[in-house]
């Protein structure tokens, strides 16, 4: 029997299984749903009178109220994060961490990248183990200053390579023209980290981060096809507000 | 002549509640039976099915014709499968395990006829690694191409076509004892 015929036998088999179907009261209930997405109409707009009609004034406070709150919040935060660091914070625990630069200075900007993201993902303790280490570092208390003595040591361990290739060079000088080696090297990494064309094997929040990048840096045709490609991989994936700002095209 | 899947999608991304109707009517059944050979639990089917839905009603002003509809159902469908998989932390049928043979095949009732034989394939349907069985039921419940399948399952068309070889031909043997 040709493979042809033997397909042929496999679906004429597979068609005899029983065709079973969802419960009736489940298509009723899924098609009164899509009924009700669609039809559901926000209230007109049409301003109470009489005894109610102290309702919308002490809606718009209440509402001006939350947004000050919420601006004032979001600022807090963010002068908290910006602020400078006490460099010898005492963080016993985190010793192995502080040698990181040393071990694996090629991680450092990729680990730089994502960390905003890190931070708001709330990830879980298990994933975040898995992110190279001084991402991890950052997301355990007191993480500010995690990540403020991390960056610290990861520059002094830059400047003190800068300053034994300066060693080395016969005479000491440094060429002018140049940034130092070690940093281009990172720099050059850091590129090449952006710069990659697929994101298909990351998870969906860092597929999206990346397009950000690529919009801050301007690169919107890479990013257009980027997003195009998330969103037919990903298209129930509900993109949050704050991100859509940052992947979308204005 | 029946309006298209992809008209009747954007017709109800709409607003139009009666599009949805004719389109939900279309994939009930095969929808249904692809998540019910997936996860063989006709309770979890039930709960994944109706998710699968919610997900298509909440996506439909994002819903943009580029492929076929059916594709782009399954994808979601595909997507809300593994993340029940990933919940669940059965793991996934890794690639190299095309080579296993069904346990089926091995059974040695050789004289069995008719609703035994049928017995015996549905077996076989079950005993297919996960990644076989699903490109089987979206070759033969949702009718993709081999093409469609990798876009929906993100797979290469060359592991789809080999998958997809390696189901016929242990579902056969599972009948031809």
């Amino acid at each position: 029997m040709s493979e042809h015929e033997d397909e042929r036998e496999v679906e004429r088999l597979y068609r005899q299984l029983p065709r079973e179907e969802p419960p009736a009261a489940l298509d009723a209930k899924l098609r009164a749903e899509a009924r009700r997405a669609v039809v559901s109409h926000p209230a007109p707009l049409v301003a109470p009178t009489g005894r109610r009609s102290w309702y919308f004034p002490v809606a718009a406070a209440a509402v001006i109220v939350l947004a000050v709150a919420v601006t004032w919040q979001v600022e807090r935060e963010q002068v908290d994060e910006g602020a400078p660091l006490p460099q010898s914070a005492p963080v016993p625990a985190l010793r192995k961490e502080q040698k990181l630069p040393e071990q694996a200075p090629q991680k450092a900007p990729e680990a730089r990248q994502y960390a905003p993201l890190a931070k708001r993902a709330e990830k879980p303790a298990e994933e975040a183990k898995n992110q190279a280490p001084a991402e991890a570092a950052r997301d355990q208390a007191p993480a500010a200053s995690v990540a403020g003595t991390l960056s610290q040591s990861r520059e002094d361990a830059l400047g003190e390579r800068e300053n034994r290739m300066r060693q080395e060079r016969p005479g000491g000088a440094v060429a002018p023209s140049a940034a130092p080696p070690a940093r281009r090297e990172l720099q050059r990494d850091a590129i090449q980290a952006q710069g990659r064309a697929s994101f298909a094997d990351e998870p969906p929040e860092k597929w999206l981060e990346r397009i950000a990048q690529l919009r801050q840096q301007g690169r919107h045709d890479e990013a257009d096809k980027a997003l195009a490609e998330f969103r037919k991989r990903y298209p129930d994936y509900r993109i949050p507000e704050a991100t859509l700002e940052k992947v979308e095209k204005k | 002549m029946e309006a298209p899947d992809e008209e009747l999608m954007l017709a109800y991304g709409n607003g139009d509640a009666g599009a949805f109707d004719t389109l939900y009517a279309r994939h009930r059944g095969t929808l249904f039976r692809y998540v019910l050979r997936g996860v063989k639990v006709r309770a979890i089917a039930e709960e994944l099915y109706q998710e699968i839905w919610i997900l298509v009603i909440e996506a439909r002003k994002r819903y943009a014709p580029s492929a076929r509809f059916t594709t782009w159902l399954y994808t979601i469908a595909h997507n809300r499968l593994v993340d029940h998989w990933r919940r669940k932390e059965l793991a996934l049928v890794p690639a190299d395990d095309e080579q296993q043979p069904a346990s089926a095949a091995a059974d040695p009732a050789r004289q069995l006829e008719g609703r035994e034989a049928l017995a015996r394939f549905a077996k076989a349907l079950e005993a297919l690694p996960h990644q076989q069985r699903e490109a089987f039921l979206l070759h033969e419940e949702a009718e993709l191409t081999a093409l469609e399948i990798a876009a929906v399952t993100n797979s290469e068309p060359e592991a789809v076509k080999s998958r997809l070889r390696y189901a016929y031909a242990k579902l056969k043997a599972a009948t031809d004892v």
